[in-house]
């Protein structure tokens, strides 16, 4: 069963980029210009996953609007924003608002792509209770790479997908030296030093609201993080 | 040239100087009242001496001499000319001499010397009928010795000397020394080999010599225009003709003008009159035809007043130390210190009187001999039918004009100085408290953009006036804040023109991939390859476009932690030294750890773009040199690199966004100028400041980032 991707975009021509790229992809896929076409799109069927542009038409804020409607009907329905506004303010805002990811519109097509295949992988190991033979453990850190699910001593951190794979690659050999660049392309992301910088800052959060203690990613200024054990 | 900065106190200080035009113009205005009150003075002196005139107008008898006066100002040796009723018989006898006309008896003047008391004296009366005077000489003397004939020597013999003044001053001595009793002429006298001696006879001096029981008498006419203002008579007697003069009785001195007694004219009836008419500040004089002065009313000095200390104000008192002296320096004081030359004089001989004897009455001004005073003098004549019989004098001092207009003008001063005063003070005031507010407005104007040119703050500074400066004020507030909006309108336009590209660029950038998933031909795929690089460098400019302000949200909501910055600063250099192989790198650090308040992220992104503007600009095989110091309560990083200077233009614009001094490149990196904005950015979160020169050398340039410690 092909899973089904709505797409909300404003511009027709990056709509139907978007769209012929996910097609070819197997994937079938509904195209909406504005938020009302989106909700009557979906009111009978809801898609597997949502692509929202927080600009829509008339409504700058429309995309967020929509994705809190959607996450409202349910908790299951995957949501990335797909946006050109990058800042700070916008993706916690988003993030908050219950998107999995927050990706900006400098995102390539096959990043973009192995995104959305890494989300569906998720939610189909959450689904199937797979076997936890994918589980990468460093002290109290346990990553469950099929679930793409983090957990420090246990309790569940609510990492996004970017910060599951920026986990990943640093806990992956602890006590190496991971560059920025290096983050970068594990996380599939194109962005600058200081976003890269935000989400470590986030990541950092996350892992201190559950212990106050955690200290286990460690800065080298200048050149990148590394994972301590 | 350097031209002279004048403030605008000075300028206003400088225009109400034209306020001392008032004085000048209040002088000249004093001055046309001095010349009403003189001319008013003037008329008053004339009237006076008119109502004297008029007084004295046909009373002819007032004019004659009358008896048994005395001049008020007498002296002994004085004569006094009395009118006699009728002419006298020239014949030596008193019979025919008024009873009322009592004779005066002069004696030998008492001596130092034991001489035998002399019993010498002689009676004498003088009077005057019509144009001549008469005098009856009584001699007392026991033995009378005449002259002998042919000699002309007076020691020899009694005789009666005499001397007087013309009417033109000259000095004249005459004798009368006959050989024998009888008629005859007085005779001038001379010296004649050291003695005095009888000269040319005097026709128009007739005397008459007669011997009496107990001496002898002399009575001798003499026309009166003869006469002038002194008169003298003296008898000498001769105890033996070979032995002289044994005594000498005189009136006055007979030797020399000086010492001679005057001849004076009594009219008391007339000083009556005058009395009835004087006036405590005048003079009044009158004088008869041969311009003697027959009456004298008055002095032209004032009496001194004593003044009564009264209660003065402290206003009076100032004035009285400061101003008084000054106006006593300044103004021409009346004084009474003057010498007044015709005091006293019996004759008068003034333009006026002589103009007022020819009938035409007159008033003029003369000044005291020692410049003291300026006396005005006003002379009338005095008709009897149409015929002059003497004229009335006037006389005041302008004193009393002087003190006037010395009133006048020191209220006048004090009044324009009390006004200049406080005009001055009120535009030194004024201009104070404007060139106070025009300062202000110029120190806020000159803050109001920073040295990097950013608009900081707006205007205060009479900012609610309604006047022109705060005109000026507003105009210029609305001209900041226009600046300040096309500033911040510059600011944003870069994440406004990144925001707004994103789109086209995605649009792009997507159908680039699509097309990759397409079959293309070979030959078409280097053409995508190409665009999708071209679209890879779009981007990346976006991105360096949006960073600044990504930064600046960030710093906005950025919490702050302490840190060390030693091993930040070490941490990068040694990543540097990774990422630039081909860089030697110099870092110089304190062994003291130094901590700052903020993100040491930030630090780290400050560094990466120092250093790689460093890199870009340093000249191939030189090393980069940091160097980390503690100044204090800051932290001082200085890092310098050889290479091109800065344009000296650009010092101090170096950190704003959109200023880039790169020469046009090549390389694929784009550069549009916000490295350094970022730099300050961080910097100035961070409570620092930084700034490029050029090195001292002149061979690169070194930037220093100053951050307060914590």
């Amino acid at each position: 069963m092909g899973r089904t991707i709505a797409i909300v975009e404003d511009e027709p021509a990056i709509r139907a980029n978007y769209a012929d790229a996910l097609r070819r992809q197997g994937y079938e896929v509904a195209a909406y210009a504005n938020r009302r076409e989106a909700m009557a799109g979906m009111q009978t069927r809801l898609p597997d996953l949502a692509i929202i542009d927080i600009g829509l038409e008339d409504e700058i804020d429309g995309g967020f609007t929509l994705c809190r409607d959607l996450r409202a009907k349910s908790e299951k329905l995957a949501i990335i924003f797909l946006t050109a506004r990058d800042s700070d303010f916008d993706t916690v805002a988003g993030l908050r608002m219950g998107a999995d990811d927050y990706l900006t519109k400098d995102v390539s097509l096959p990043h973009l792509l192995a995104r959305i295949s890494a989300l569906f992988r998720r939610m189909d190991a959450v689904a199937s209770h797979a076997d936890a033979d994918e589980i990468l453990t460093r002290g109290k850190l346990t990553l469950d790479l099929k679930r793409m699910e983090a957990t420090w001593n246990g309790d569940a951190v609510p990492l996004t997908l970017t910060e599951f794979w920026m986990v990943h690659a640093l806990a992956k050999f602890p006590g190496h030296l991971k560059d920025r660049d290096h983050l970068m392309s594990e996380a599939k992301l194109t962005v600058d030093d200081a976003t890269i910088t935000s989400h470590i800052k986030r990541i950092r959060k996350k892992f201190a609201s559950l212990d106050s203690t955690f200290d286990a990613i460690e800065t080298l200024y200048g050149m990148g993080y590394r994972w301590k054990e | 040239m350097i031209k002279p900065r004048f403030s605008i106190r000075a300028k206003l200080l400088l225009v109400s100087l034209t306020l001392l035009a008032v004085p000048w113009v209040g002088l000249s205005f004093v001055k046309e009242v001095e010349r009403a009150l003189r001319q008013g003075h003037e008329q008053s002196v004339a009237a006076t001496a008119q109502a004297v005139a008029t007084a004295l107008h046909d009373r002819p008898r007032l004019f004659e001499p009358q008896p048994g006066h005395e001049s008020p100002w007498h002296e002994p040796g004085d004569l006094y000319l009395f009118a006699l009723p009728a002419a006298m018989e020239v014949d030596g006898a008193a019979s025919d001499w008024p009873a009322t006309l009592a004779a005066r008896t002069y004696t030998l003047a008492p001596t130092s010397d034991s001489t035998p008391a002399s019993n010498a004296a002689f009676k004498l009366r003088l009077g005057q009928h019509g144009a001549y005077v008469y005098a009856l000489i009584e001699v007392t003397d026991a033995q009378v010795h005449y002259r002998a004939a042919q000699n002309m020597l007076l020691e020899t013999a009694d005789h009666i000397e005499f001397a007087l003044t013309t009417p033109e001053g000259e000095f004249k001595r005459f004798a009368v020394s006959p050989m024998r009793p009888g008629t005859g002429v007085a005779h001038a006298v001379q010296f004649q080999d050291g003695k005095l001696a009888l000269a040319q006879p005097e026709p128009r001096i007739t005397t008459v010599w007669r011997e009496t029981p107990i001496g002898y008498n002399v009575e001798l006419s003499l026309p009166q225009s003869l006469l002038g203002e002194k008169l003298a008579f003296a008898s000498a007697d001769v105890s033996a003709p070979e032995s002289g003069i044994s005594t000498w009785v005189t009136t006055s001195t007979v030797a020399q003008r000086e010492g001679m007694g005057r001849l004076i004219v009594p009219s008391p009836e007339i000083q009556q009159v005058v009395q009835g008419l004087g006036r405590a500040t005048s003079r009044i004089r009158v004088v008869d035809k041969s311009q003697r002065v027959i009456a004298e009313m008055g002095s032209l000095k004032q009496a001194q007043q004593a003044l009564a200390p009264t209660e003065q104000s402290l206003l009076e008192r100032i004035k009285a130390h400061t101003l008084r002296p000054i106006y006593a320096r300044l103004l021409q004081q009346p004084t009474d210190a003057f010498t007044d030359d015709s005091a006293k004089a019996l004759r008068l001989e003034t333009r006026e009187i002589e103009s007022a004897l020819r009938g035409v009455a007159q008033t003029g001004r003369r000044a005291t001999a020692d410049g003291q005073a300026v006396i005005v003098s006003s002379a009338h004549p005095i008709w009897v039918q149409d015929q002059i019989i003497g004229v009335a004098v006037s006389e005041e001092t302008t004193n009393s004009v002087l003190t006037l207009r010395n009133q006048v003008l020191e209220k006048l001063f004090t009044s324009v100085l009390a006004v200049f005063l406080i005009v001055a003070l009120g535009m030194l005031l004024f201009a104070s408290r404007l060139s106070y507010r025009i300062r202000k407005l110029s120190n806020e104007a000159e803050a109001a953009i920073d040295a990097k040119g950013r608009v900081v703050g707006g205007l205060k500074q009479s900012a609610h006036a309604t006047d022109e400066i705060g005109d000026l004020s507003r105009g210029f507030s609305s001209v900041l804040a226009r600046l300040g909006q096309y500033n911040h309108y510059l600011e944003n336009m870069a994440s406004r023109l990144s925001h707004e590209l994103r789109t086209p660029i995605a649009v792009v950038r997507s159908s680039l991939d699509n097309l990759a998933q397409q079959s293309v031909p070979d030959e078409a795929r280097v053409y995508m390859e190409r665009a999708q690089d071209g679209i890879r460098r779009l981007n990346t400019l976006l991105t360096r476009m949006t960073e600044a302000r990504q930064l600046e949200q960030a710093l906005q909501s950025a919490e702050r932690e302490s840190f060390d910055l030693i091993p930040v600063v070490a941490g990068c250099v040694e990543g540097y030294r990774g990422a630039y192989p081909g860089v030697d790198f110099n870092l110089r650090i304190p062994s003291q750890p130094i901590f700052l308040s903020g993100g040491p992220d930030l630090i780290a992104q400050m560094l990466d773009k120092l250093i790689s503007n460093a890199v870009d600009f340093h000249s191939g095989g030189t090393s980069i040199d940091l160097a980390l110091a503690r100044d204090k309560q800051q932290a001082v990083l200085t890092l310098s690199n050889e290479g091109p200077p800065l344009p000296a233009e650009m010092e101090g614009q170096l950190f704003q966004s959109m200023v880039s001094v790169r020469p046009r490149q090549t390389d694929d990196e784009p550069h549009l100028g916000f490295g350094l904005y970022i730099v300050r950015l961080i910097a100035e979160y961070h409570g620092g400041s930084v700034r490029a020169e050029n090195r001292k050398d002149g061979a690169g340039v070194v930037v220093t980032v100053t951050l307060p410690t914590n």
